[in-house]
């Protein structure tokens, strides 16, 4: 009666016993830095660590602080985590000059891990990212979903962003769609919006600094609005502004993303290409758009986009 | 005291009220005034804020016609507002509505209400780009751009003023009405409150004035007085009780005068009876004492006398004193009554004097003195009488108390406007402690048997009294043993004055030959059979002839019977009968031109002498003295008729 009890006991004991020893034997060292402690970065940090943990409970060895508080080390760590443009930038600095450890890059704008990234490392996956940034396709599929009658989609951008419209250019040509990228500078950026909304059905917002920040957004949307144009963000804080789409990833689908390639490398040794997220949410403000004569569902889309996403 | 009230009251009460209307007023009104002026800054800024936020995107899209729809749209939204403008930041001006003062905007920056002009106010304000917050991660800024605003333009307006000072105008003159208004009402008031006052107040002032004045009567009507009944009924029984205290005062008064009118009239009544008693007893004492003259004088003469001339002597002495005794009490009573009164006028001395030392020469020659008169030319203003009187009672006193030697009557000015007259004698003196006393009622020195031949001592008594009469002084002075003076002060006529009565001319009656023998006929008219009989034997012992009568008619009848007129009237004054004897003398006179007249009378009093001097004849006074007499008759039977 007692025995078969006491040997599960005791084989479970030893089972522990021999696991703990594997974990400690084979803990991996990873450091989490953070541009910003708490915050966006923190829930993003947090996303991804509990991805890894869900696979590998117990068997990684977290070290997650702000960037700026990491020094060399004695000991590198095995992998690296950089949440933010900053911490990126802070992490490449503390391991320059020497074998750094592999890099991984969440929750930053793709312009801004190109312009640092050295493409050597990303070619030999030792650098890799989850860009803020949705996939052209999304966003052109996007504008199928929700404006179907849409032919002819408005872009501006910068010296910085050129190169991103030719991606865009492709998949919207890919999806039978035209895209006016317009090439402008802050001063004329009035003159460039008036020819480029003479024919664009839809004008597509892009994380370039230098033409869509904070005090140049609202004169664009107002002058969208007047041409009844409708704008498409790329975060939720575009449709509060007034943009009638917006479609972006939350700090916690970018981390598990992130989290998600961390366990690739954990498995193979090596980071995958740098890519964007995978989830993502479309936010729809609902004024704008009856005000534009369009009915619009933001969970519908959502499904309807995810639908086109599967391979 | 009417108006000063009235006005006071007024004052105070309205005075508060326009104070607290006045401050009132320009304590509201200035805060109407700055809360209009407030409105319009708060206004401007409002407007040139919500321009500059309506402009933003025009001037961000160049739209020149937009924003001049703005401005014109803000000049015909607001009437204040008179001009406005929409500059870039670079100066260009983007539109432009209504008239502007100031042009030199892109130095202006930012102003609000700054005052350009009389009657404008300028705005400016920024017109800067609006920001959305989309700076976030998915934008690509690492961090959060400082907030450094972008300056687009500019928004100017000018608000005209005129509109607020219309309306500051128009409050301030309601502010004066009302305040005009709330003082005049509060006057109204204020007059009305204060009569209500006032009047009762007035009332009661004029009540209590009328009461002040001996109108006890006056009373308040109580109803009248409204808040200040209590007053009025104060007033009134203050009044009441007064009046009640004058009418008992004045009952008691009544009475005490009445007692007191009873007294007087009772001690006038005894006075009269006295005054009565004394007359009559005086006139009818003196018939029968001028009777028992007549007679003694007539004893003296006759063949009796010759046998027992001792015992005449002794009755002739008395009959003497009685006489004198008579006068000089009739004398005492007329000063004490009052009944003398001075007559003041310009006279002689000289000749007063001459007439005393006539009258007493015979006394002195008796007494085997010198009785000497200086002469002298001074003239007195007083009474003749009284003087003369007062001299003759000196002179005699003088030869009275003097038994060797002489007396001396002198006169010499004192001290200008007086003259003293002195009387010197050689007597005993007069010690100095009895010298106040001698003037005094029947005190006399050296008598203390109180000798009648020595006088009776009412002779310095009545000389004080006629002093005192015509306020002149009187004294003596002395040496025991040596002799006095008797002196007395009378004021002198100024050189000017000059008597009424003629000087030189008074009657002679010469006196000098007493015992000198008349003739002529005399008609006696006496009701007195005592008195008449004495004079008709003293007449014919004289050597005149007699026609005795007792009545006015019994004269006519026995003039008729004498057949030829008499040479001289001796008339009682007072005769039986409804005929006086001023009027026989009258009346006989118109019949017999030369005949002389004598009025003789025992009423002692001045009507009867002036009656008799009115008329013009000679007087009397009785009893008589047999030697006076008999010089009368001398005097008048000589002389020719008048």
């Amino acid at each position: 009666m007692f025995q078969p009890l006491f040997t599960a006991v005791a084989a479970a004991f030893l089972c522990l016993m021999t696991y703990g020893s594997v974990a400690a034997a084979e803990r991996v060292a990873v450091w989490v830095a953070l541009s910003e402690t708490g915050g966006v970065h923190a829930e993003a940090a947090s996303a991804l660590r509990a991805e890894v943990e869900r696979i590998r409970p117990g068997r990684i060895d977290w070290r997650e602080t702000h960037w700026g508080d990491f020094a060399r080390p004695v000991a590198k760590p095995q992998w690296v985590v950089a949440v933010g443009s900053a911490a990126q930038r802070g992490m490449q600095n503390l391991f320059s000059g020497e074998a750094p450890p592999p890099l991984l890059s969440i929750l930053v704008p793709r312009f801004a891990f190109e312009r640092m990234a050295d493409p050597m490392r990303v070619r030999a996956r030792s650098l890799s990212a989850v860009f803020v940034d949705q996939p052209p396709e999304r966003q052109v599929d996007l504008i199928r979903v929700a404006l179907p009658g849409v032919r002819r989609i408005g872009m501006l951008v910068s010296e910085e962003s050129r190169a991103h419209a030719a991606d865009l250019e492709r998949v919207a040509a890919e999806r039978g769609l035209q895209l006016a990228a317009l090439s402008v500078d802050p001063g004329g950026l009035f003159a460039g919006l008036q020819s480029l909304l003479d024919d664009a059905g839809v004008l597509l917002a892009q994380p370039d600094p230098a033409i869509f920040n904070s005090r140049t957004v609202a004169n664009i949307m107002m002058s969208a609005y007047r041409r009844k144009v409708p704008l498409i963000g790329f975060s939720p804080a575009y449709a509060k502004a007034g943009a009638m789409l917006a479609l972006y990833s939350t700090p916690a689908q970018i981390g598990m993303r992130g989290g998600e390639l961390l366990n690739q490398a954990l498995s193979v040794g090596v980071l995958p290409l740098p890519q964007g997220p995978r989830e993502f949410a479309v936010s729809v403000n609902q004024d704008v758009a009856r005000s534009l004569g369009f009915v619009l569902d933001e969970t519908q889309l959502g499904e309807r986009l995810r639908q086109r996403d599967r391979p | 005291m009417r108006m000063g009230l009235r006005m006071r009251m007024l004052l105070s009460a309205l005075l508060p009220v326009t104070l607290v209307a006045a401050v009132l007023t320009t304590v509201f009104l200035l805060r109407a005034i700055d809360d209009l002026e407030q409105g319009l800054h708060t206004r401007g800024t409002a407007i040139a804020r919500q321009m500059a936020s309506a402009a933003e995107f025009g001037i961000f899209s160049g739209q020149r016609a937009g924003l001049l729809i703005l401005t014109e749209s803000t000049l015909q939204i607001d009437p204040d507002v008179r001009g406005a403008a929409i500059i870039d930041a670079k100066g260009v001006v983007m539109a432009r509505s209504g008239e502007l003062t100031r042009v030199d905007w892109p130095r202006l920056a930012h102003v609000r209400g700054q005052q350009v002009g009389p009657v404008a106010l300028l705005f400016v304000e920024q017109v800067l780009a609006s920001s959305a917050a989309v700076d976030d991660i998915y934008s690509g800024t690492e961090k959060s751009p400082a907030t450094e605003e972008t300056l687009l333009g500019y928004v100017v307006i000018e608000l005209s003023r005129r509109a607020v000072s219309d309306r500051s105008e128009r409050l301030i003159s309601i502010g004066v009405l009302i305040a005009v208004f709330g003082s005049l009402l509060g006057g109204a008031l204020a007059l009305r409150i204060a009569r209500g006052v006032t009047e009762p107040l007035l009332a009661a002032t004029d009540v209590v004035a009328r009461i002040g004045g001996g109108e006890l009567t006056a009373r308040m009507p109580p109803e009248s007085a409204g808040p200040l009944n209590p007053l009025a009924r104060g007033i009134n029984q203050m009044a009441a009780r007064i009046g009640m205290t004058q009418e008992e005062l004045r009952k008691r008064v009544a009475a005490a005068t009445a007692g007191l009118q009873r007294e007087k009239e009772a001690a006038e009544h005894a006075t009269i009876a006295k005054s009565h008693f004394l007359a009559a007893a005086s006139h009818d004492l003196r018939q029968p004492l001028h009777a028992l003259g007549l007679f003694v004088s007539g004893l003296a003469r006759s063949s009796a006398a010759r046998q027992e001339p001792e015992l005449v002597g002794h009755i002739q002495s008395a009959v003497d004193s009685l006489q004198n005794l008579l006068d000089a009490m009739l004398d005492i009573s007329r000063l004490d009554g009052g009944n003398v009164v001075p007559r003041i006028d310009v006279f002689p001395l000289g000749h007063v004097l001459d007439r005393i030392g006539r009258d007493l020469s015979l006394l002195a020659e008796h007494k085997g003195l010198r009785l000497k008169v200086r002469p002298t030319p001074i003239r007195l203003r007083s009474d003749e009488q009284i003087v003369e009187r007062i001299l003759l009672n000196l002179v005699s006193n003088a030869l009275r108390y003097t038994s060797r030697g002489g007396v001396l009557v002198s006169c010499r000015r004192r001290r200008g406007e007086m003259a003293m007259i002195e009387v010197w004698d050689t007597g005993a003196g007069i010690p100095e402690i009895a010298r106040e006393a001698i003037f005094e009622e029947y005190v006399q020195l050296g008598n203390p048997e109180r000798d009648r031949a020595k006088g009776l001592g009412l002779g310095l008594a009545i000389c004080r009294r006629l002093a005192d009469l015509l306020q002149i002084r009187i004294g003596v002075r002395s040496r025991p043993g040596r002799g006095s003076v008797f002196w007395v002060e009378v004021p002198v006529a100024s050189a000017s004055a000059c008597g009424s009565q003629e000087p030189d001319q008074v009657r002679p009656i010469e006196l000098a030959d007493d015992l000198a023998r008349i003739s002529g006929t005399v008609l006696v008219v006496e009701g007195d059979t005592l008195v008449r009989g004495g004079m008709e034997r003293a007449i014919v012992e004289w050597g005149g002839s007699v026609i005795p009568a007792a009545s006015h008619e019994e004269a006519l009848y026995r003039c008729q019977q004498a057949g030829h007129p008499p040479d001289l009237l001796i008339s009682n004054i007072h005769l039986p009968g409804r005929v006086d004897g001023i009027a026989l003398a009258r009346e006989l006179r118109r019949k017999f031109e030369r005949m002389a007249v004598l009025l003789v009378t025992a009423d002692v009093s001045e009507e009867a002498q002036a009656a008799a001097r009115n008329a013009g004849f000679s007087l009397l006074k009785q009893p008589v003295s047999p030697g006076r007499l008999r010089a009368a008759l001398r005097n008048l039977l000589a002389a020719p008729s008048r």
